[in-house]
């Protein structure tokens, strides 16, 4: 038997859009279409090695990432707070130098001339302080880093005027400093400037670490039990509408569709979200949804009850602090209790599936 | 890599309409970011009027990331591109991963 594909459009024709690529799954009463999405862990190293840690969410890993995380976002307010500072020195110094050129001789000259000269070193000693606790914060970061396997942070210089501690750049270095108009020598950094080599987590980096992971580490849990998981992806139900995803996962023997909405805690979720996950599972009609939250949920929202309620969902938490193989276990007595696939089974089948289950485990 | 002229250059600036307005009206490259730290770069372009370039790119409605900006004054259009290729190389811009 073959498979023929036939396109009455050139919806999926070839072009530079990143949305092109098509997956179709294919299996008895199941067809789904899936837009897979780029993400960065296909292109970096650290970050596949970061989810393979072994039992990752009893592992020490988790809170350096989160760390890693708060103090990148510590460092790229604090610099851009640093360039705001100094711009706002500027225009008052020129202000007041204007006034002071405006004027003529005596004492609201001189008044604008002293206006002038502690803005400048009221400007130096604030952006001093500043550039310190950027040194500080990097240093954390870099403290941190020490202590983590998967090296996740980049590293790169950051220029600084040694005179007046204006950032000057990070690429193309300038011939003077804006600020103070000290000469920048291009064959002679060192001299007039000072260059801070910073440690943080790269934009996308931080941005897949604030959550994306945990959906990488569930569906390399589910790998473990014959799932096959396609994550970040945009999945097309009956409506034709193209639902994201977090976890899509299509289990080979079974022939069973799930999805999965993943969460940190439950900050990080509200009603629209757990209503929205409702309104996905209904349209691109899988077997079962999971609302997986990693850490223990206090205080949820009302409709969450609607999961517990709908035939098919279920809501799991508490998954911060077990190892790979606890959380196997819950994930799968999870899928078995809305799918019902341990009461349907046949005595051989169970016997089956928990050999397969317990195999799975001693891999994991 | 061939010596590129940079006539004058803004080092780092807030994205606001009065940096804006300070940008030349020559030919150049301007590059948009998302945080000062280097690699927070959203965009870079080549224009041949940086300030209404830089202009037309503020009323855009999909640019609410960018926060800051600078720009490179080239005075012509070959060292324009060259700059713009090196910054896009330097930043890994429009690389399929």
């Amino acid at each position: 038997m073959s498979i023929k594909l036939t396109q009455l459009d050139g919806s999926y024709a070839g072009g530079d859009n990143e949305d092109n690529d098509v997956e179709i799954i294919l299996g008895s009463d199941i067809l789904l279409e899936v837009i897979p999405r780029k993400s960065i862990i296909h292109s970096y190293q650290p970050l596949k090695d970061f989810i393979e840690t072994k039992d990752l969410l009893k592992s020490k890993n988790v809170n350096y990432v989160g760390e890693l995380v708060e103090y990148s976002e510590l460092l790229r307010d604090r610099l851009a707070h640093h360039v705001v500072t100094q711009e706002g020195y500027k225009s008052r110094k020129e202000r007041y130098k204007d006034q002071e050129n405006k004027t003529t001789e005596g004492s609201e000259k001189e008044f604008y001339s002293r206006r002038h000269k502690r803005t400048e070193e009221a400007s130096k000693e604030l952006l001093e302080e500043n550039y310190n606790d950027l040194i500080e914060i990097s240093g954390k970061i870099k403290r941190i880093e020490n202590e983590f396997a998967p090296l996740l942070s980049t590293t790169s210089n950051h220029y600084f005027c040694k005179n007046c501690y204006w950032f000057v750049g990070d690429e193309k270095i300038p011939p003077f400093c804006a600020n103070c108009e000290s000469i920048i020598n291009i064959n002679d950094l060192d001299k007039n400037l000072i260059s801070a080599s910073f440690t943080f987590l790269s934009g996308k980096v931080a941005s897949y670490l604030e959550g994306k992971w945990f959906e990488d580490y569930i569906a390399k849990i589910l790998k473990k039990a014959d799932w096959e998981p396609r994550c970040h992806s945009l999945t097309v139900g009956v409506s034709g509408e193209r639902h994201p995803v977090d976890v899509l996962a299509a289990h080979r023997k079974k022939i069973r569709v799930l999805i999965i909405e993943c969460k940190i805690s439950n900050s990080s979720f509200g009603a629209k979200d757990i209503l929205s996950f409702i309104a996905r599972w209904n349209d691109i009609k899988c077997d079962a949804g999971i609302f997986v939250v990693m850490n223990k949920c206090a205080g949820l929202p009302p409709c969450h009850k609607l999961i517990r309620r709908t035939p098919g969902l279920t809501f799991l938490d508490d998954l911060y602090g077990f190892s790979d193989k606890e959380i196997f276990v819950k994930i799968n007595k999870a899928i078995q209790g809305v799918t019902g696939d341990a009461e349907s089974e046949s005595e051989d089948e169970k016997k089956e599936g928990v050999d397969k289950m317990h195999e799975a485990e001693e891999n994991i | 890599m061939p010596n590129i002229k940079i006539i004058k250059q803004s080092g780092i600036l807030s994205w606001n309409k009065e940096n804006i307005n300070e940008a030349p009206g020559s030919c150049g490259v301007y590059v948009l970011r998302s945080s000062p730290i280097n690699g927070d770069v959203v965009d870079v372009f080549a224009a041949d009027n940086i300030k209404e370039n830089i202009l037309q790119e503020l009323q855009k409605q999909n640019l609410s990331n960018v926060t800051f900006f600078d720009w490179y004054e080239t005075g012509n259009k070959e060292d324009a591109d060259l700059l713009l290729a090196e910054l896009e190389e330097k930043y890994k811009l429009h690389q399929k991963t």
